[in-house]
């Protein structure tokens, strides 16, 4: 009989190599190379409670303020590491100055104000517009990304404008035990804070940050405040059509990576790579010792001024109009934007200029968008006519996307039938649709149109019929 | 709800008397007597026929503490008063107590449940509630009832009642709303596991004010299903006691032999037993059907599934509604395929003969159940999946082919035909299995005998581990926290060596400690509830496109969708051209031919640890190692099932840690027995053969849920021996030879105690099983069909049980009921109107 294995080894087999990588401590440097452990063994059988030895914590707080450039903050309810960082207007994002993206903002507030009106938050209604000077832009790092109540937020980073230049703050809880600590020093903080600023916050961050507060049964301070997630606009403006033949999957992502280097030509070095970042947290906590959290602390702080660039450039083409796009998409996302704003002049001077664009440029699904887009608007607003010329130029676009022919030739069709009367060009063009690929719904559609068009049409003289049957495409 | 009693069915009399009149012809003319009409009648293929006797309704009145909207409400659906069994259940509830229902098929048992909830939450609207249910479908149903329900009280002056279903269908912008509104959340343990628990902080309203936690259907959470939802209700009742509720349990279950102590097991809580149906039932026949022999030498009989479309043919041709059981998704494939050849619709008209299994896709089974409800089906075919309380509507017959593997998986499936006032019938067919031709032969095994014990092992480390990482990421565990009664612990110090957690806190005052989740993995989304391992295999349609058509668990993976296999949806069939084992992907092709497939495969045993026996003990129990492997495959023809070619497949072998009991035959035993070397082989195959097969249905388990292999001695490397039916023998098992039944779920699910406390009565039944065949050397009824495992088989085995076990086989031969009592039943009840068994538990 072979011994039967102890229950400690059972354990170990029924876990069995599920540790997950390890960060080594020499990854300090956001230069250095980093190192991934192999997973077995990934901690000593020795306790953790022996790795930190009788270090007290609040002396390996202190420790991971200095390495970390800030402060610990000693407080009742246990302990927070505050990490402060000014940057003067002179410093540079990228290729930009600071001092720029701020005066940006600055210039553009009423455009900010309008991209929140144009995506209000469920069930908060802003009634005043809240000074610039109140703006708070939140970022999280988190101990994961699935949600859900084992995810913690261990650095929460804010950023306020500064006069000219920018402040962030940062929020690190020194160890899973203070995140009642971290919370109640960013809710104190947080007090004089009336509007806020993210990227994906509205269904990553605070809904994070709620579950956190609710999980530590404190009240939580944003709840009410207005919200601007620039991630709305920024796929708008920015975000090319994915799937498209030629179109690299990184072009087509709407990453803040993708963009800030769109936009500020920022080539982040030494970056750590957003997987890594719960690996370097997990092993602070373990062991205490912070450097590796140097880097994820930077990378925090770049989104937020990257988060801060995406809002201030949205603002500054809202407010100074499509002549200020200076390519065809973000003119034609501009366009969309002033759709849900209402603003419909604004909106059909965009599509105007995004589709003489598209031609400029030989893009035609750029012109076949912003003509669908125009012309629907023109429809709405009874200009029936201007639509027809719209889609007519549509559906003349070479390469333009088949679902947007379809979309033009129904469109036409309903308008030779029922406005100009020309049943013979409506008929061609359902027949057009029809020697399509159709899906179930539209194929329907389309072939009631035609049976109705032949009712019509046999109730006029044979003879002139048969002189147009001639033409038709059989 | 349904349960009202109705004033009159004078509408609907003469559809009544109609079915009547076509049940009572179909029945005359499956029963022997003086309509003798069928040549394969003679010999006892109808072994039992029984007539359960309408049941008048007990009542009780309305509670007085009971709301007056509710009252008013129930009145307005005609209920002025309760059946008993709903009024004690509102007592005991009202008393504290947490109470497990235990009543038939539409007895109104779902008031005993909705009456204190909804009581409680009109006299205290922050009062919550949570209903599981074990399937989604069944959530669904319950919410219809309910919404009927709470809108009458809103008609009656009470507040506005949410009442929502929250599971993987519910759309994502509703979830939030579903949260904040709901007083009653309708779910399945699934989505509390994954879907809930793990979000607790958002459902922090319903976990303050959690006061009833309902689990319809409790006898389904058993076995590895169980042993999950055990562990869900521990971290439940941890995130509620956070929260500061502690919420009452009302349970409903159908009748096993162990309700209060199931329900005890698994919400770890003292409950009350409520029993006694006070509800009226129809009349009612169970006709016990066993196919006529063929081949007496070889101990073949007809076709069980022949026989099953024949009987099911009696009753679709005379108009009635029928649901037919199957045993696997196989033979619910062949037998959906047969009666749609004989009940053939015209091209263009729905069609009238469904199949429905697990596999199908959601949408056509939902079609199916309401063509049923609708009457445009009139013929389904149906694996366990309909058993339980998907409202299919009353269907007039349940016909099962093949004993359903347990009493109480009978009693739910005859139930699924008959209500209240409508005569009905149910029908069991037995196939040539050993455990359906011990339980056809015995019937009084089953009219009865009390029902089986549904057995969890919630502490099955496999198991437990998961839940306690899922525990770890909702709630920090301090250091003194208990979790079950393996030391959770030591748990979380192995959880910590991989890195999925850290002990925070200061090392001079341990006992502060607190446990953390340190894994950016969300655990629960890497556990099923279902199975021990939550993988499974997806089956691809490559026959135009690529199109996914069903699935199949880990575990059987290997078995059915090996390459070569047939794989049958709705009578399709299709070839496995390839196996992705380690992508977990079938690609599949249809194709036309005349036979399916059966995987053979094969398992080696090593004894880990002894729990009892041991030391040269004729029984035993413990820990052993199990590997297996699916090493061949053979090809049986449709309608003739015979063999008709077979082929070798090189698959990866599984390996697990589990639990068994094993019989070892002493050395003096073998070497007193007068045969070969070989006969004695065979002997001992062929008893392993029997002995599985009693022993599941002495579990209650399904015939995979327990492996079979063979050893010898105490030699750890003991010989590889065959799982199933359809193989060849081990070359030798020497002079000490073992008979292993083992817990085929990894870690085991808690059935080698049972059975090894029930010894006993395993090697008497065993006798009953192979002494009472009919064959004369061994069949695939008791010791494995003749061409494998030799003609002395029979023989050799009765002759180990007599030299093990003399005391018991001999109480066995005493008992003188079960030999004569099928007959003595037949004459008693032929006419269809004798006199009721008081002995059914129906």
């Amino acid at each position: 009989m072979v011994m039967k294995p102890s229950l400690a080894d059972r354990l170990r087999a029924v876990v069995g190599g599920s540790g997950v990588p390890r960060v080594h401590p020499d990854a300090a440097s956001p230069l250095g190379t980093l190192a991934t452990v192999p997973p077995s063994p990934v901690v000593s059988a020795a306790g953790d409670a022996q790795e930190v030895g009788h270090d007290s914590r609040r002396a390996r707080a202190e420790r991971a303020a200095a390495i970390l450039g800030g402060v610990v903050d000693v407080r009742a309810d246990g302990l927070c590491l505050i990490v402060d960082r000014t940057y003067a207007a002179d410093e540079r994002h990228g290729q930009r100055r600071v001092g720029d993206i701020v005066d940006a903002l600055r210039q553009a507030e009423d455009g900010l104000e309008s991209l929140r009106r144009a995506w209000p938050g469920v069930g908060r209604v802003v009634t005043s517009t809240p000074a610039l000077d109140g703006l708070c832009v939140v970022d999280l790092e988190t101990t994961g990304l699935a949600g859900g109540a084992g995810t913690q937020a261990f650095l929460v980073g804010c950023a306020r404008l500064d006069g000219d230049g920018v402040h962030v703050r940062q929020f690190l809880s020194p160890g899973f035990e203070y995140e009642r600590a971290q919370l109640a020093a960013l809710t104190e903080w947080m007090g004089d804070r009336t509007h806020l600023l993210t990227f994906n916050g509205r269904t990553f961050d605070l809904p994070l940050l709620e579950m956190r507060c609710s999980f530590n049964r404190v009240a939580c301070p944003w709840r009410d405040l207005p919200h601007l997630d620039a991630l709305h606009p920024a796929r708008r403006f920015w975000r090319e059509q994915p799937a498209l033949p030629g179109v690299e999957a990184e072009d087509a992502s709407c990453s803040l990576g993708t963009i800030e280097r769109r936009l500020a030509g920022l080539h982040r070095v030494g970056d750590v790579p957003g997987f890594e970042i719960p690996a370097r947290f997990f092993q602070f906590a373990r062991d205490g010792r912070a450097e590796p959290l140097a880097a994820v602390l930077e990378h925090n702080r770049l989104d937020l001024l990257s988060t801060l660039l995406v809002a201030a450039r949205a603002s500054m083409l809202v407010v100074r109009g499509p002549a200020a796009a200076d390519r065809g998409h973000e003119c034609l996302g501009l366009g969309r934007v002033y759709e849900r704003l209402g603003e419909t002049a604004g909106a059909e001077a965009c599509f105007a200029r995004a589709a003489a664009e598209g031609l400029g440029v030989g893009d035609a699904w750029l012109r076949a968008e912003a003509l669908r887009r125009l012309a629907m608007l023109q429809r709405r607003g009874g200009r029936t006519e201007a639509a027809a010329t719209s889609w007519q130029a549509l559906l003349a676009t070479r390469g333009a996307p088949a679902r947007l022919r379809r979309d033009a030739r129904e469109a036409l069709a309903i308008h030779q039938e029922h406005r100009t009367r020309n049943l013979d060009a409506a008929r061609t063009l359902v027949l057009d649709a029809l020697a399509d690929q159709l899906d179930g719904r539209r194929r329907i559609d389309a072939e009631r149109r035609l049976a109705r068009l032949d009712r019509k049409l046999t109730a006029r003289p044979p003879g002139a019929l048969m002189a147009r049957f001639d033409d038709e495409p059989f | 709800m349904s349960a009202n009693p109705r004033p009159s069915l004078s509408a609907s009399t003469s559809l009544v008397e109609r079915k009547d009149k076509a049940l009572h012809g179909a029945l005359e003319h499956l029963a022997p007597g003086p309509w003798l009409e069928r040549e394969d009648t003679p010999e006892g293929v109808i072994t039992a026929v029984r007539r359960m006797a309408p049941v008048e309704a007990r009542f009780a009145p309305m509670p007085d503490g009971l709301d007056p909207r509710l009252r008013t409400a129930l009145e307005q659906r005609g209920l002025k008063q309760l059946y008993s069994h709903q009024a004690e259940a509102y007592a005991r509830v009202a008393n504290g107590e947490h109470i497990v229902v235990t009543t038939p098929t539409a007895s109104g048992k779902t008031l005993c449940y909705n009456l204190p909830v909804l009581d409680a939450i009109l006299k205290d609207p922050a009062a919550r509630a949570l209903y599981l249910f074990p399937t989604k479908a069944l959530a669904q149903d319950q919410m219809a009832e309910l919404h009927e329900l709470t809108a009458l009280i809103t008609a009656a002056g009470g507040d506005e009642i949410g009442v929502h279903t929250y599971d993987g269908d519910t759309p994502a912008d509703a979830r939030k709303t579903i949260r904040a509104r709901a007083h009653i959340a309708l779910t399945n343990p699934d989505m509390l596991h994954a879907g809930v628990l793990p979000h607790h902080p958002r459902w922090a309203k319903l976990f303050e004010n959690l006061k009833y936690v309902v689990i319809d259907e409790l006898h389904a959470y058993r076995g590895v299903f169980g042993s999950h939802l055990c562990n869900v209700l521990r971290r439940l009742q941890r995130i509620a006691k956070h929260y500061g509720s502690s919420p009452q349990f009302i349970c409903s279950s159908a009748t096993i032999a162990n309700p209060r102590e199931l329900a005890e097991r698994l919400a770890e809580q003292p409950f009350s037993l409520i029993s006694e149906s006070g509800a009226p039932r129809g009349e009612k026949f169970f006709v016990f059907v066993n196919p006529p022999v063929v081949n007496r030498e070889l101990g073949i009989r007809r076709s069980y599934l022949a026989e099953a479309r024949r009987v099911a043919g009696e009753f679709l041709r005379r108009q009635l509604q029928v649901i037919v059981f199957a045993q696997s998704r196989l033979s619910t494939e062949i037998l959906t395929t047969y009666l749609k050849e004989d009940f053939e619709t015209v091209p263009g008209m729905a069609e009238q003969i469904r199949g429905y299994r697990g596999g199908y896709l959601p949408l056509r089974r939902r079609e199916i159940e309401k063509g049923l409800r609708d009457g445009v089906v009139r013929g389904v075919v149906s694996t366990n999946a309909l058993e339980l309380g998907i409202d299919i509507g009353a269907l007039d017959v349940s016909v099962m082919a093949g004993y359903p593997g347990t009493i109480a998986a009978t009693w739910q499936r005859a139930g699924r035909a008959g209500r209240r006032s409508a005569r009905s019938a149910a029908v069991m067919v037995a196939s040539s299995a050993p455990v359906d031709q011990f339980v056809v032969k015995h019937p009084n095994y089953f009219f009865a005998a009390s029902p089986e014990h549904a057995l969890v092992n919630p502490d099955n480390l496999h198991i437990l581990v998961d839940h306690v990482k899922c525990a770890a990421f909702e709630l920090p565990f301090t250091a003194t926290d208990t979790f079950g009664i393996v030391d959770v612990q030591a748990v979380l110090d192995i959880l910590r060596e991989n890195g999925l957690v850290h002990r925070s806190g200061d090392p001079e005052t341990p006992e502060d400690g607190q446990w953390h989740w340190t894994s950016e993995s969300y655990p629960a989304d890497a556990i099923s509830l279902r199975s021990i391992s939550s993988d499974n295999f997806v089956v691809i349609d490559i026959t135009a496109g690529s199109k996914v058509i069903g699935e199949t668990d880990f575990n059987s993976g290997p078995s059915t969708l090996h390459p070569k296999a047939i794989y049958l949806v709705e009578g399709r069939l299709f070839q496995v051209e390839t196996l992705d084992f380690e992508g977990r992907k079938a690609y599949v092709r249809q194709v036309d031919c005349d036979y399916y497939t059966d995987a053979i495969s094969y398992s080696k045993v090593t004894v880990l640890d002894v729990a009892a026996g041991g030391d040269g003990a004729v029984a035993t129990h413990g820990d052993v190692h199990v590997s297996s492997r699916v090493v061949g495959f053979k090809k049986i023809k449709f309608y003739t099932n015979e063999n008709v070619g077979s082929g070798e497949l090189d698959l990866p072998e599984q390996q697990m840690h589990t639990t068994a009991y094993w019989l070892g035959v002493p050395r003096p035993v073998m070497q007193a027995l007068p045969y070969s070397k070989d006969e004695k082989r065979d002997g001992v195959v062929g008893l392993g053969f029997a002995m599985k097969h009693v022993a599941t249905l002495l579990l209650m388990c399904d015939g995979r849920d327990v492996g079979l292999a063979f050893g010898q001695g105490d030699d750890a490397q003991g010989e590889t021996g065959p799982v199933g039916g359809r193989t060849s023998v081990p070359e030798s098992l020497g002079d000490e030879p073992r008979i292993y039944l083992y817990d085929a779920f990894p870690g085991g699910v808690g059935f080698s105690a049972p059975l090894f406390a029930m010894h006993g009565e395993l090697l008497a039944r065993t006798h009953d099983l192979i002494a009472g065949c009919e064959c004369d050397h061994g069949c695939p009824t008791c010791v494995g069909p003749i061409g494998e495992t030799g003609p002395r088989a029979k023989t050799v085995a009765l002759r180990v049980l007599h030299a093990l076990s003399p005391a018991s086989i001999a109480a066995a031969d005493g008992r003188s009921t079960f030999a004569d009592s099928a007959t003595a039943q037949l004459s008693a009840s032929a006419e269809g109107s004798g006199a009721p068994d008081p002995d059914v538990p129906f």
